[in-house]
């Protein structure tokens, strides 16, 4: 059965690249696409099993969606990985203070990014 | 740090983010030339992006890129031959994004803190394009080429 990913990005060309990546890394996937955390907050429920969120966006951003994902009782237990250009030590710290799982900067290679899924799908 | 210094370290890591961007995430070798300051904010090229920087610096930096070049980077990035018109000016939009936000991470670590901005796309050649001031700044324009041909053009306002 494929695996239900939620990708958030204000970028549709990067949308399109995470998806191709983890399609290239092996990954059967179902993608489901958000713009910003406003619009991924609408699409996401209990099914989902991975999201996958940039953190600059319009709207509502990347920290402020994980926030609202860890506090719903239905929600919560989706682990969140934070892909972003965001690349210092004190702006990963803030983001697994609000409830991101883990952390991949931008620029990736698929391989990068596969390495830090496999913790997360069995 | 000295002003000069931190200027340099600026320009420094823009270029180095700029060339990592194009060789990690869209499979080509690019090569700056030596910066040069203009007068006048006109867009050098048909799709200009331009992100904020707000804190220890203030001020902004653009990609300004011919629509055939841009094709061409995104279709590689992508890996895919790309046309759609809106899909080249998000792509722009995107790479922006990236460099500036590499640079800032290394700027970081030399104690230079700022917050970048989503990047704001610009269609036209010749457009004005709202650099943090208005009034008739200088602009650090910094070329870059893919092999011998003119790629793109990025540009760097600092106030004062
Ligand atoms: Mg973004």
């Amino acid at each position: 059965m494929s695996l239900k990913v939620l990708i958030v990005d204000d970028s549709m060309v990067m949308r399109k690249i995470v998806v191709k990546s983890l399609r290239a890394a092996g990954f059967d996937i179902e993608a489901i696409e958000a713009a910003d955390g406003k619009e991924a907050l609408k699409k996401v429920n209990a099914k989902v099993q991975l999201i996958i969120t940039d953190w600059n966006m319009p709207q509502m951003d990347g920290l402020s969606f994980a926030k609202k994902i860890k506090e719903d009782k239905n929600t919560k237990h989706i682990p969140i990985i934070m892909l972003t250009t965001e690349g210092s030590m004190a702006k990963f710290e803030e983001a697994l203070d609000c409830g991101v799982d883990d952390y991949v900067t931008k620029p990736f290679t698929p391989e990068k990014l596969k390495k830090k899924l496999d913790k997360f799908i069995n | 740090m000295t002003d000069e210094k931190l200027y340099q370290n600026i320009i420094e890591s823009i270029i180095s983010a700029a060339e990592n961007v194009f060789q990690t995430m869209i499979f080509m070798d690019i090569k700056s030339q030596a910066p040069f300051e203009r007068k006048g904010m006109g867009s050098l090229s048909d799709i200009t992006a331009i992100i904020s920087l707000t804190g220890d610096i203030i001020g902004s930096i653009a990609v300004s890129i011919n629509t055939d070049s841009a094709g061409e980077a995104i279709s590689n990035m992508l890996g895919d031959e790309i046309t759609d018109v809106q899909e080249i000016i998000d792509g722009v939009g995107e790479i922006t994004n990236l460099v500036v936000g590499m640079a800032k991470t290394v700027l970081s670590e030399l104690s230079c803190q700022f917050e970048i901005s989503v990047p704001i796309v610009v269609t036209g050649k010749g457009v004005n394009i709202q650099h943090y001031s208005t009034q008739n700044k200088s602009l650090t324009t910094i070329p870059f080429y893919m092999e011998d041909k003119s790629f793109f053009q990025l540009e760097l306002y600092l106030k004062e």
